[in-house]
């Protein structure tokens, strides 16, 4: 724990997560605007950075700050949902391949092949306009096209795992087959999903405000920021903030997950020697 | 003495993948070929051998952990290879196996509470406080304190984990054990401590122990009998004093007359097997040590040895054994 706390990776991005966490959770609290308040008052509109509106404000008089903050709910409640989701089955999957070994592991990989070749955009778009852009809709699409990656660090970790000393000990000592599985090797092997999995939120927040910037993810008036960033490219010259500071929101959680995810790594490595 | 395991004609093929661009089959190791012993009830064989000769596949043969292409292994007239369920239960409580690298034999994010606690649940039926007292009168029986259980495999030092790892083995109360090179990763204080371990458990629980190793040292001090492998093969089956006295195989004699001495003040360098061990992908003389053995004769590449018996129990697979000349 103290060689956590004293990794400067580890400590900037965790602080940077910190902050954005609170910032969703406290939202109503630290504006005293309402992410979908119109004020068509010309003065209003398309405000540039002030006092009053310390990010600006959009075509419809929208305070930009308060919808940074409200969409910070959104996609961070996605990427949440999603990595935990993606993580869990991936890591069943890759380790069950693995363990499981053969013909088992054979179709396992070949689905695993199947879903990295396919076109994931067009499966978003396919879906959306038949399901329409519900929020489980999106979470269950992100999840089902985020776990390969995951289970097949899983799959080379088990598999080497399952030959170790340890799990040989295991079976002489009449251990019940899924002890064996859960306890032994799919214990051993959680340190690089761990980390994987740090780097995945990164990813998902930027999926899922590619998809919003498409048109395919969070609806409008809705903030989320890949849809605040499509939504100020059409004024990126009279109103560069409505898409610059949902975009620095965007980097700099990015960066603050990455950062604690090298930090993790880092440590980990460090930890195995 | 009655006999407890008994192995028949048994052998385990290893296939490679085929690497080379032609196509074509793969290529099998024979790991273990043919080979058929006894081990006697309460007694301490020592099974020695190059690496690559295939002990340690013996070990795995008879702990299950891989099958054998042919032959037969049989515990107390049970066979492996056929048990029901419930004599598979028995088996894996009866036959407990040490590893050669204690750290690697323990999950190095259990604590050792945890590993006793988990292996006891899979045999017994205990209350909370009989787990606690018998985990830990079993650390007591080779001298770690009780504040051990709270402990993880790494806060260890390498003797104390292998007798960790004898606990963890004895902890169901088996009557045979395999030790596969149980001291060679320990330095020499801790071998003879291991060693003499092993040898008082031997005689207080009536254990039949098969001792794997190339440290023929080693073998010397606790073992009654003596197996010789070599590629894949037994070569020499004897009573440890008849073998340290008078090796019969060219191969075990000199085996023996390779372990480093002191003498005088300079190290024995005189190599006494030239060679290499064979590849055992490639197929071999009739007699397996023939490319290498110093007494070679025609016949050692043509035909087959035969098993000869030269004193009570001592038996030799070779045409020329050292005795009869």
């Amino acid at each position: 724990m103290k060689r956590l706390i004293k990794n400067w990776e580890v400590r900037i991005g965790g602080l940077g997560i910190l902050a954005f966490l609170i910032a969703a959770i406290f939202a109503p609290v630290l504006t005293p605007y309402q992410p979908n308040q119109i004020n068509m008052a010309a003065q209003i509109q398309l405000q540039s950075p002030s006092w009053q509106h310390p990010m600006g404000t959009d075509q419809f008089g929208r305070d930009i700050l308060t919808r940074v903050l409200f969409g910070s709910r959104i996609s961070v409640r996605i990427a949440l949902i999603v990595v935990l989701l993606s993580t869990l089955w991936g890591t069943l999957y890759g380790g069950l391949s693995a363990y499981l070994g053969n013909q088992t592991d054979h179709v396992f990989m070949r689905i695993v092949d199947f879903m990295l070749s396919f076109p994931i955009i067009f499966l978003y778009i396919m879906v959306i306009s038949f399901w329409g852009n519900k929020l489980w809709v999106l979470i269950i699409l992100l999840s089902g096209t985020s776990w390969m990656g995951i289970s097949r660090l899983v799959r080379a970790e088990v598999l080497s795992i399952k030959e170790a000393p340890f799990v040989q000990a295991a079976v002489v000592l009449n251990i019940p087959r899924w002890k064996i599985f859960f306890r032994h090797i799919l214990l051993n092997s959680m340190t690089p999903v761990l980390v994987a999995a740090t780097m995945k939120v990164g990813i998902i927040i930027l999926l899922e405000s590619t998809l919003s910037f498409l048109g395919l993810g969070v609806q409008p008036p809705t903030p989320s920021w890949g849809n605040m960033i499509a939504n100020g490219k059409d004024f990126l010259i009279d109103g560069w903030w409505m898409s610059v500071f949902p975009g620095f929101a965007i980097v700099s959680l990015v960066v603050s997950i990455n950062l604690l995810g090298d930090g993790l790594q880092r440590i980990f490595n460090l930890h195995a020697q | 003495m009655s006999v407890v395991l008994s192995v028949s004609h048994l052998k385990k093929q290893f296939l490679l993948e085929n690497y080379s661009l032609r196509f074509g089959k793969k290529a099998a190791l024979r790991a273990v070929d043919d080979i058929s012993f006894e081990l006697t009830e309460g007694s301490v064989t020592g099974l020695v051998g190059e690496s690559g000769s295939g002990k340690s596949t013996v070990a795995k043969l008879i702990l299950q952990l891989i099958k054998p292409n042919s032959g037969q292994i049989a515990y107390k007239g049970i066979s492996l290879a056929g048990a029901s369920k419930k004599d598979q239960r028995f088996l894996r409580r009866e036959i407990q196996m040490i590893f050669q690298n204690p750290y690697l034999s323990f999950n190095p994010h259990l604590k050792i509470k945890s590993v006793l606690k988990e292996v006891l649940k899979a045999h017994f039926s205990l209350s909370r406080n009989e787990m606690q007292a018998r985990m830990v009168e079993h650390l007591r029986q080779v001298n770690l304190p009780e504040d051990s259980l709270e402990k993880y495999p790494a806060q260890f030092s390498g003797g104390q984990q292998q007798r960790l790892a004898i606990v963890r083995a004895l902890a169901v109360n088996p009557k045979f054990l395999v030790a596969d090179e149980p001291v060679s990763s320990l330095d020499v204080s801790n071998q003879v401590q291991i060693l003499k371990l092993l040898q008082s458990l031997e005689s207080k629980k009536g254990l039949t122990i098969l001792m794997i190793s190339h440290d023929l040292r080693m073998v010397r001090q606790i073992a009654e009998h003596v197996l010789v492998m070599y590629a894949g093969k037994i070569l020499e089956k004897a009573p440890a004093d008849s073998f340290f006295a008078a090796p019969a195989h060219p191969y075990s004699g000199a085996l023996l007359r390779s372990t480093p001495k002191m003498t005088g003040n300079s190290l024995e360098k005189k190599l006494f097997v030239q060679g290499e061990p064979p590849d055992l992908t490639r197929p071999l003389p009739a007699c397996p040590f023939a490319p290498r053995c110093p007494k070679t004769r025609k016949i050692c590449f043509t035909k087959e040895p035969e098993w000869k018996t030269l004193a009570a129990r001592h038996q030799v697979w070779c045409h020329l054994p050292n005795n009869s000349l």
